[in-house]
């Protein structure tokens, strides 16, 4: 696999989150100027704003599970481990076993993973807000510190 | 008598690591200046969670090649107390300067020890390595 590849893929994924958020806001607009424009049937508008807050963790979500998947690959085939930690302790090694990682660009990756969490298990607290672009930022920061390819 | 106290962990790790990056770019600009080239030393600004904001030097330094770049990364990094990069500015070929127990060591980017220890004849040929065409 190449990194660039996964990279590419990092970067579809907000090219997608940015459409998508453009797209629901301008329905939202529209629908504020002209209610009739939708028939009620298809779009029910309290769900706007609604959709529009959570459009963030949707893609954070998935952009995490790209990010995870390449890190596991990276573990078995880059550093060769068979074994299959969890994702908090595989930041924290694969960081360990490609050496020189600065902390900083640790520290935020698990800040993502920890809003992950939150998305997912809807009982944990929520950590401070974290926009997906940030979020986006970080993990693709980190991974663009590993090998060319694995 | 006044008791002054004693500063806190981090910022005196912060100072050693400040001083560490002093000295590392007095080195490299008189080497720079016995072959007579050019050396600039601007500041950047670094962030570190258990530093807070700091500044310290960089070095660009001309050689008759091209321009290299001496930039501080983290004091935090995992696997060493410290990471500077060196790179030239053309084909953006980088080594890793990595600080372990006071002393400095070089590594390519794909963590390879550099078969050099730091010094001059390490930074010439380095400065030969990166620059070439």
């Amino acid at each position: 696999m190449r990194l660039k590849d996964i990279l590419t893929q990092f970067d579809g994924i907000t090219g997608e989150y940015r459409i998508c958020r453009i797209a629901v806001e301008r329905l939202y607009l529209q629908f504020q100027q002209d209610p009739t424009s939708f028939p009620r049937s298809q779009i029910h508008v309290p769900e706007l704003p609604r959709t529009l807050r959570r459009l963030e963790n949707t893609f954070l979500v998935h952009i995490f599970a790209l990010f995870e998947a390449a890190l596991r690959e990276l573990w078995a085939n880059a550093f060769h481990k068979t074994t299959d930690p969890p994702v908090s302790v595989l930041i924290d090694a694969v960081g360990a076993a490609r050496k020189f990682l600065p902390s900083n660009f640790i520290d935020p990756v698990h800040h993502v993973r920890e809003l992950r969490n939150a998305i997912v298990h809807l009982h944990l607290p929520a950590p401070p807000p974290y926009t997906f672009v940030k979020a986006a930022h970080d993990l693709r920061a980190y991974l663009s510190l590993m090998p060319r390819q694995w | 008598m006044t008791q002054v106290a004693a500063p806190a962990p981090h910022l005196r790790e912060r100072r050693r690591w400040k001083a560490a990056l002093d000295d590392l770019a007095d080195q490299i600009q008189s080497w720079a200046k016995a072959r007579r080239w050019p050396v600039e030393r601007p500041t950047v600004e670094l962030e570190e969670r258990r530093l807070g904001k700091y500044r310290a030097p960089s070095l660009h330094v001309h050689t008759g090649n091209g321009a290299l770049v001496v930039e501080p990364i983290a004091r935090y990094v995992t696997a060493g107390d410290g990471r500077v990069d060196i790179y030239g500015l053309l084909r953006f070929r980088k080594l890793l300067l990595i600080r372990e127990k006071d002393a400095w060591k070089l590594y390519t980017e794909d963590r390879i020890p550099w078969p050099l220890p730091w010094g001059e004849k390490a930074f010439v040929n380095l400065a030969a390595a990166l620059t070439a065409p």
